[in-house]
């Protein structure tokens, strides 16, 4: 077999194959490393603000936690769930090592705002560029965990049992979380006398 | 050429031979999270249990008796540290269930609500079959703060003044209609019972805790009106072999 289709064979493999395969051989767990990595790198930058320096070595610690923890994983929990918690937890740790508070959450998209403003039931077309512009560091002025379920939610389009296993909080709890989240975010919208 | 970020990760896990836990690690865990839920929710049923024997035996009923209002007298003489002691093991009985796999897809007030169900019905039953009563009896022995602190909050029924005395009978002198009783406060009162209504469950014997209401006289001497079997059970201190006069 040639090893561009033996490595496709591995992107087909589900994640809790992969974790199985990995649990007996070392090597697989490459492969789970590499479905992840991107998505989880800008999971960081976003919900933390850190540089990509920074947010590098907290994956590097995320991936070194999810390996030894490899068998507490449950299967009733989605892996994307597990290690998103993961990743989530090691951000909290990383902030106390660094007792710093992000300040803007950088990288944008047209999806977030597209997203949220669909979700407000407003026009997106309004004010879209200013809030392209400005929308990281109006992120950045909301409470750590508005933030992150804004994120979770908008960006990684979690639903809101997956946000829920993430934070390990009550389904209830994060619709909660994200109403609140979404009532502060359009304050300070409004503060920047920008309607969504 | 720099290496790509996977194989960095996979290199530091080899080159630090870092190896994933055993299952039996976090089996073990999950168990002993479980089982410090359930001793706490044991011990949360027991509490209530006693709170529900204190209750049987406080004589709120007794009120109108004492010429305070019912809601001062219970306020004064409801088991604080065992209601106490019940919201400890449930917080802890929470704080534990929230770590188990699941624990977080309930919120406070669901879990709360039902810990406090499990050991309501649990601790009725507990209270059935009189593990209440011995538990509570069983603490007083031990714990000597506990054993103080239950004498003062009856010090409620030892207000000879006011017409009450919370005591043991030590004496009987059946010829004369009186005995000896000790209070609360250790001291000995004559106390006459030839014109005394005795309730239910009255025996006037050596070592039979009452509560006696009347009117004080001169000497030490006590004129019952009415007496009532002490339920509290308050240890009145070393009791002495004495003659008995058994009526």
């Amino acid at each position: 077999m040639e090893k561009d289709s033996y490595i496709d064979l591995f992107y087909q493999k589900t994640d809790e194959e992969l974790v199985r395969m990995a649990l007996k051989d070392q090597d697989c767990f490459l492969y789970i490393i590499k479905r992840y990595e991107g998505k989880l790198l800008s999971y960081i930058v976003r919900i933390s603000g850190f540089s990509k320096e920074d947010a590098e070595d907290v994956l590097q610690e995320v991936f070194i936690k999810t390996y030894v923890n490899l068998n507490s994983f449950d299967d009733q929990l989605k892996f994307s769930s597990w290690i998103y918690r993961i990743t989530h937890n090691e951000v909290i740790n990383s902030h106390r090592r660094k007792k710093a508070r992000p300040q803007c959450v950088p990288d944008l998209d047209n999806d977030f705002l597209g997203n949220l403003a669909s979700d407000m039931k407003t026009d997106k077309e309004v004010d879209e560029a200013y809030l392209k512009k400005n929308v990281g560091k109006i992120l950045g002025r909301l409470k750590k965990e508005y933030r992150e379920v804004l994120v979770l939610r908008f960006w990684e389009d979690k639903d809101y049992k997956e946000i829920s296993d993430i934070l390990k909080k009550p389904i209830g709890t994060v619709a909660t979380l994200i109403s609140r989240a979404k009532k502060s975010f359009q304050e300070e919208l409004e503060k920047e006398n920008v309607n969504l | 050429m720099e290496k790509d970020f996977s194989t960095s990760v996979l290199e530091e896990i080899r080159e630090k031979k870092i190896q994933p836990k055993s299952k039996w690690h976090f089996i073990l865990k999950e168990y002993i999270v479980w089982f410090v839920f359930f001793v706490n929710i044991f011990f949360g049923s027991l509490s209530v249990a006693v709170v529900l024997y204190l209750i049987e035996v406080s004589d709120w009923g007794l009120c109108p008796m004492t010429g305070s209002n019912l809601l001062g007298l219970v306020l004064i003489t409801l088991p604080y540290f065992w209601l106490l002691a019940f919201l400890t093991f449930l917080l802890v009985a929470y704080y534990y269930y929230e770590h188990t796999k699941a624990g977080y897809r309930y919120g406070f007030i669901k879990i709360v609500f039902l810990n406090i169900s499990v050991s309501v019905a649990l601790g009725a039953g507990l209270y059935a079959v009189g593990a209440g009563e011995r538990a509570e009896i069983e603490f007083a022995k031990r714990a000597t703060f506990y054993k103080d602190m239950k004498v003062r909050q009856n010090q409620i029924w030892n207000k000879p003044e006011k017409g009450m005395i919370l005591g043991v009978i030590r004496e009987v002198d059946v010829e004369n209609e009186q005995f000896i009783l000790k209070d609360l406060s250790g001291e000995s009162w004559l106390v006459e019972v030839s014109d005394t209504r005795m309730h239910r469950g009255v025996i006037i014997r050596r070592d039979f805790d009452v509560k006696v209401f009347g009117e004080r006289q001169e000497n030490k001497i006590f004129v019952a009106r009415d007496i009532f079997p002490s339920m509290n059970k308050v240890d009145f201190g070393p009791r002495p072999v004495i003659m008995e006069i058994v009526p």
